[in-house]
């Protein structure tokens, strides 16, 4: 058998083109259904994690698969916006706990959210280093943004542009890193949090700029009204908040317009819970009240009848790609006729020649086995994390 | 039907022929049975002697070298060599014996192009046992490959061997076993001037030395001069007739 294997070992290493078809074609034929398979479980896992950890989610009407998924994972913007009236409306019930969301602007590719530090408790998250935000224009960073972006205590992060062109748009702001957070293996890792004020600032609603008195150079000033003074693009905004200029920071809208994305309500129990959702029902209200597992369990039936089509491809795929490796064998056997016939020749006995081919055939098998695995391998490592960077 | 004749060259008449003996007794052959391709009525070959085979295409060498490989067996008659008959031994066996006891050369020297020269001289003991060559196996391989000249072309794969040399390693994986029968199939067939006398000499050599009996086909009559009896096929004549 072993002089049997060694024939077999010399024909694969020889032919090792087209060895290395072979166990590419079993590879992915094995990889593929069992890296998606493996991808939609993580997938599900991530999901009904982040999704019971959260126990409502209030926003405006719409796509309500848009807003969960805005408000677990901060996936973009949210075509409609709330305000702190909203948020105060809700707050006002007693059901929970409530906690403003604003993420609608990055910096440098990551969602920078606007949060109250009770988001921390309630995602259980903490400062591995630094502190949390307190004053304006501080962020919080994730560990992997930190990691990737070579960023610690102390270090600024500015702001995405939202358009380099618009003159008269919001101004990027220079945020300064005032903690970094314990990695949590989840979204929260790769987010830049601040405190809702500061998202406001770098939405435009708020700014500071140097202090206009009536007595100024009248170039600065659009108008003039008594004491109230309007200034021109002449008097440029500060891009950063420094101890400094951080009391010349003020609003321009009231308190109850100021904008939300998403409110996460954490009830008291399961009655408030019932008579909040209750009372957002009806049609006349702006805002829809959802509970992300009941969302999450709708996207995970599709997913489902989705990977069923996909293993019904697999089983396709597999059957055609057996059929090939069966015609590949046969064609292989014709052309290897007088290799064969010389064995016979020699003395060789049928089931020899039957068992060389087969070892030749197990060692591929064999080999695409081992790759197959290593493959599944380092996907399983990398799904989880590949999953959070595609849901940031 | 054609029949075979056999002459006998000058020294052969006197050769001490005594260890394995062939016997062909009354041998037809033919693809079909209703034509027989040829018949050899009676005709011996001791061990050591050296026969040639002479004769046009298609006037059955090749299958005469068959008949005694025991690839095929006589549609007539019955073939005995060192006292065990082809004809009683099944076709397991008689691979067998062919893998233990007869040393094939071919024309198209037919060696394997994934193994190297040592690798395709040591082959029958991987298809015949299935075994990993012992170290007594090695040392003979390169004792032969000595002798066959090969030995800086031991790892060099087939393709990269000039014509002489792959048949001079086919002869090695031939002689590996220490076969009491050598058959050669035109083994100068695709080779030149020099190397045909040299390939020649090697299995006259081995022949005599070892008294191992060697039966060559050819069609070049000159490469047959030293050979004890030649068998020459374009003699034939209907019915068969050995000389």
């Amino acid at each position: 058998m072993i002089g049997h294997l060694f024939l077999a070992w010399r024909y694969v290493c020889f032919h090792r083109w087209r060895t290395f078809l072979l166990l590419v074609c079993l590879t992915l034929t094995g990889v593929l259904p069992i890296s998606i398979r493996l991808l939609v479980s993580t997938f599900e896992q991530s999901l009904w994690s982040r999704s019971e950890q959260t126990a409502m989610v209030v926003g405006a009407k719409g796509s309500r698969f848009d807003l969960v998924l805005h408000a677990l994972y901060f996936r973009a913007r949210t075509p409609e916006l709330i305000s702190m009236a909203d948020l105060k409306r809700v707050a006002d019930t007693r059901f929970g706990q409530v906690i403003p969301l604003f993420a609608q602007y990055r910096a440098r590719g990551f969602p920078i959210v606007g949060t109250s530090l009770d988001y921390f408790d309630f995602r259980n998250l903490g400062a591995e280093s630094g502190r949390l935000f307190i004053h304006l224009g501080e962020c919080v960073i994730g560990s992997a943004v930190a990691r990737e972006l070579e960023l610690s205590v102390g270090d600024t992060l500015m702001s995405d542009p939202e358009n380099v062109f618009n003159i008269a748009g919001e101004y990027p702001l220079k945020m300064h890193v005032a903690g970094i957070l314990a990695a949590s293996e989840s979204v929260d890792d790769r987010a830049v949090f601040v405190d809702t004020k500061t998202a406001w600032v770098i939405a435009g609603i708020g700014h500071g700029h140097e202090s206009l008195e009536p007595d100024d150079d009248e170039s600065k000033l659009l108008k003039k009204e008594g004491s109230h003074l309007v200034a021109n693009a002449a008097v440029m905004p500060f891009m950063e908040v420094t101890e400094k200029n951080r009391n010349s920071f003020h609003f321009h809208a009231e308190e109850n317009e100021l904008p939300l994305s998403a409110l996460l309500v954490n009830p008291v129990d399961q009655k408030s819970s019932t008579l909040l959702r209750g009372r957002y029902e009806g049609a006349e209200s702006q805002l829809q009240v959802l509970r992300p597992r009941d969302v999450v369990s709708e996207m995970i039936a599709m997913v489902g009848r989705l990977q069923q089509f996909l293993n019904v491809n697999f089983v396709v795929v597999a059957i055609v790609s057996f059929l090939f490796l069966l015609l590949v064998v046969l064609l292989s056997l014709r052309l290897r006729e007088k290799e064969i016939e010389t064995l016979f020749l020699l003395g060789c006995r049928r089931g020899t020649v039957w068992s060389v081919v087969a070892l030749e055939l197990g060692l591929v098998f064999l080999g695409s086995l081992v790759l197959t695995g290593l493959l599944v391998y380092v996907a399983q490592s990398q799904i989880e994390s590949w999953l959070v960077r595609v849901f940031a | 039907m054609r029949k075979a004749a056999l002459r006998r060259v000058a020294k052969g008449a006197n050769s001490p022929l005594t260890l394995v003996k062939i016997d062909l007794h009354d041998i037809e052959f033919g693809y079909r049975s209703d034509a027989p391709l040829f018949r050899i009525p009676s005709f011996s070959i001791a061990s050591g002697e050296a026969v040639g085979v002479f004769g046009p295409s298609g006037a059955g060498k090749t299958s005469l070298l068959k008949l005694l490989a025991g690839i095929c067996l006589p549609t007539k008659g019955r073939i005995d060599i060192g006292g065990t008959s082809l004809n009683d031994l099944s076709d397991a066996d008689r691979r067998q014996f062919r893998n233990e006891r007869v040393g094939l050369v071919f024309q198209d020297f037919r060696l394997l192009e994934y193994l190297s020269v040592k690798e395709n001289i040591l082959l029958p003991f991987r298809i015949g046992a299935g075994r990993s060559p012992t170290a007594a196996d090695r040392a003979r391989a390169d004792e032969l490959v000595n002798r066959l000249e090969l030995r800086d072309r031991v790892s060099a794969s087939p393709r990269a061997l000039s014509q002489g040399e792959q048949q001079r390693a086919a002869i090695g994986r031939a002689l590996i076993a220490s076969p009491q029968v050598i058959l050669a199939d035109e083994p100068t067939g695709n080779l030149d001037q020099r190397n045909k006398g040299r390939i020649r000499d090697l299995l006259l050599e081995h022949s005599r030395k070892h008294k191992v009996t060697l039966v060559m086909v050819t069609h070049d009559l000159a490469l047959l001069d030293d050979f004890e009896r030649v068998l020459d096929f374009s003699e034939f004549e209907t019915g068969g007739k050995v000389a």
